[in-house]
């Protein structure tokens, strides 16, 4: 009896559909797994730096000796435009200046400062690796410089400057910007700005898709939506209406959110120097920017559920149909967390690009690093994404598929009895 | 001269490999209520729909009122009200609300709205139920409502499929006294059934069909007198019986 009504069960709902896109979806999870690994196992284990010795007496030789055994020099000029360069093209990680009076300050008592320009790949976990294996030496060096400066015989200097002779004056080059501080902050600043994002835009989806989804499946479940289809008015209508109602409605349910979302984040972001929130802040057209790429990403979404919808039976079938869309947003938002979109390798970009609600989830960061090309391109292949569909819907809702679902063509099913004969005479 | 409401001519549909109208034919004419009749799974839903601009024919031409279903299914739609089998209404909505929200498709204001609202509560007659929830209704008050949705706008053509599917004596027969009172205002109904003692008598003329064939067509009165039969149901019997055999 239990095994009867097991069987009846699982065949309700393991259904080749389900199966396939869960497939598909860990084929993918599958793939952003080998690219991030592939990213860990890239990052050298010996940083390459340039350096800029501008002092050429005891400590200062020290830490160009240190460095030419423990880093990878690939510039040692004066010039530091010459110097970022020549790391921007060597895939570098920082420029070290040592400053005139490095050692003679030192060994005068007073702590000095190491000038680093970093140059940060990206915003994501994964794109700046490297900073930390070089902070590791930077920290190494000063326990080097204390121990020679005792074997020396420099008791008499201040135990502060000798314990910890110099600071670090940094400067963080992220694509076209350059900030004063640690890339640590310059990311963590432009993540907490950013990173709500990926969730507000999959919370948008995730509510307007379910409503539209939930509102086809409901119509075709109390067979409303035949009466509708023989009423006087156009189908377009339908499909713009169940399209714009559900848009509305997500943007209401996402709006009430984002307050409670604000209040969440407010105490995270008062460490941030005034200068840096202004150099990353944006301005009418960044934000006019960033709710157009919303909008489109929030059309191209609810017109693919509505396309998605004309396969849904009942309400309950409509749910497993918002599935496979929903995953299809997790995937930009997992992937963007561990590294920015310009660092990907070039076929997952083609593939996240693809996906429509990938671009509000990279525009809040791209604005503020001034890469507004790339957000309007997004728009448009939004926009363009919106159009196909909502036209394959409107198509779709025009024929009678949406009540009868897809029937086989005697042409389709004429092609394996085809094979089939065709088997035979061969035999023969 | 009596007027072709519905003309169907050699009407084929294929689902895939299964056709389910093998070139049916048959003609209904302005004020009469015309029945199409049969088992289920004969096609009648099929055909309904054809002329609802639902379903696309294979083969064949269906015109309504000169309107031809596939070509000029927006204007057949302007003139047609079609109430499918089992159909439903928004729960959600009260059945006053319901009724507006379908009569603003067809009236051009607000005094032409509220004339088809008016009609609409008459033809329901649920008292002060049609100011509640839809889905606090009975399944017999839900048909009611839905067929004075079909039938308050005062269609050209009321298509009506199994009108009084899965409803009890008394609802069917209010259903059927609906219907009746519509047609004799001069309106052209045409229904579908599987229950031939309902149709015979509520249609002025029927036609019979069986796996996508009509076999029979005529008025009640004429196919019992040609098959010596009591009622439809023997009618029909004996006329699948005859297809049977040749």
């Amino acid at each position: 009896m239990f095994g009867n009504l097991l069987k009846k069960e699982l065949k309700e709902l393991l259904n080749l559909y389900s199966i396939l896109f869960i497939t598909i979806l860990a084929a993918v999870y599958g793939m952003l797994g080998q690219a991030i690994g592939s990213a860990e196992k890239s990052v050298p284990k010996t940083p390459t730096i340039a350096l800029i010795n501008k002092d050429n007496s005891q400590l200062g030789q020290f830490v160009d000796e240190f460095f030419q055994k423990s880093a990878k020099i690939v510039y040692t000029g004066d010039s530091k435009d010459q110097a970022m360069r020549t790391l921007e093209a060597s895939k570098g990680i920082a420029l070290i200046v040592i400053p005139r009076n490095f050692s003679t300050s030192i060994l005068s008592g007073i702590k000095e400062q190491l000038e680093v320009i970093w140059i940060a790949k990206g915003t994501g976990l994964m794109d700046n690796s490297g900073h930390s294996a070089l902070y590791q030496q930077l920290e190494a060096l000063k326990r080097a410089i204390t121990q020679s400066l005792l074997q020396g015989g420099y008791r008499g200097i201040d135990p502060d400057v000798l314990l910890d002779p110099f600071q670090l004056k940094e400067e963080t080059t992220i694509r076209n910007l350059r900030v004063q501080g640690p890339p640590s902050l310059v990311i963590g600043t432009i993540q907490s700005r950013s990173s709500m994002i990926p969730v507000l835009v999959l919370m948008l989806i995730m509510m307007s898709g379910m409503t539209v989804i939930s509102s086809m499946g409901m119509e075709k479940e109390n067979r409303t939506l035949e009466t509708l289809l023989t009423l006087p008015v156009s189908r377009n209508h339908i499909v713009l209406s169940k399209i714009v109602a559900s848009a509305v409605t997500g943007l209401i349910l996402a709006s009430i959110y984002m307050v409670g979302m604000v209040f969440y984040m407010r105490p995270f972001s008062f460490q941030i120097p005034d200068e840096m929130k202004q150099m990353l802040s944006l301005g009418g057209m960044d934000y006019a920017l960033f709710g157009l790429s919303l909008f489109f990403a929030l059309m191209a979404g609810l017109s693919l559920f509505v396309v998605l919808a004309s396969f849904a039976k009942d309400y309950r079938s409509s749910q497993g149909l918002a599935f496979p869309v929903t995953m299809l947003g997790i995937v930009p938002m997992l992937l963007t967390m561990f590294k920015d979109y310009v660092t990907l390798p070039f076929a997952l970009k083609v593939l996240v690009f693809l996906i429509p609600f990938t671009h509000p989830m990279i525009a809040m960061k791209e604005l503020m690093l001034n890469n507004q090309s790339l957000v309007i391109l997004g728009i448009l292949y939004s926009a363009a994404f919106s159009v196909g569909f909502v036209a394959l819907a409107t198509r779709i809702y025009n024929s009678e598929r949406i009540l009868v679902g897809k029937t086989k063509s005697k042409k389709e099913i004429s092609w394996p009895i085809l094979r089939l004969i065709l088997r035979k005479f061969r035999k023969v | 001269m009596a007027v072709d409401a519905v003309i169907v001519d050699a009407l084929v549909k294929d689902y895939g490999s299964f056709r389910a109208l093998k070139g049916i034919s048959f003609t209904v004419q302005q004020g009469e209520v015309f029945g199409l009749i049969g088992p289920n799974g004969a096609g009648k839903t099929t055909t309904l729909r054809i002329i609802s601009t639902l379903l696309k024919p294979s083969s064949g031409n269906v015109r309504v009122f000169e309107f031809d279903v596939v070509r000029q299914g927006k204007e057949v739609r302007k003139i047609i009200s079609y109430l499918p089998e089992d159909a439903g209404a928004h729960k959600d909505l009260k059945g006053i609300d319901y009724l507006r929200f379908m009569a603003r498709f067809f009236a051009s204001d607000t005094v032409e709205l509220e004339r088809i609202v008016q009609r609409g509560i008459e033809i329901a007659d649920l008292g002060d139920r049609i100011y509640d929830k839809v889905k606090t209704y009975s399944k017999g008050m839900v048909r009611r409502l839905l067929v004075a949705r079909a039938l308050m706008t005062e269609p050209q053509l009321a298509i009506l499929d199994e009108p009084t599917s899965g409803l009890d004596v008394i609802n069917a027969w209010e259903v059927r006294k609906i219907i009746r009172n519509f047609a004799a205002q001069g309106h052209t109904v045409l229904l579908s059934s599987h229950n031939m003692l309902e149709v015979e008598f509520t249609c002025d003329r029927i036609a019979l069909i069986n796996n996508g064939e009509i076999v029979e067509g005529g008025t009640p009165k004429e196919l019992k007198e040609k098959y010596n039969a009591q009622n439809i149901e023997e009618v029909f019997v004996e006329v699948v019986k005859c297809s049977a055999t040749f």
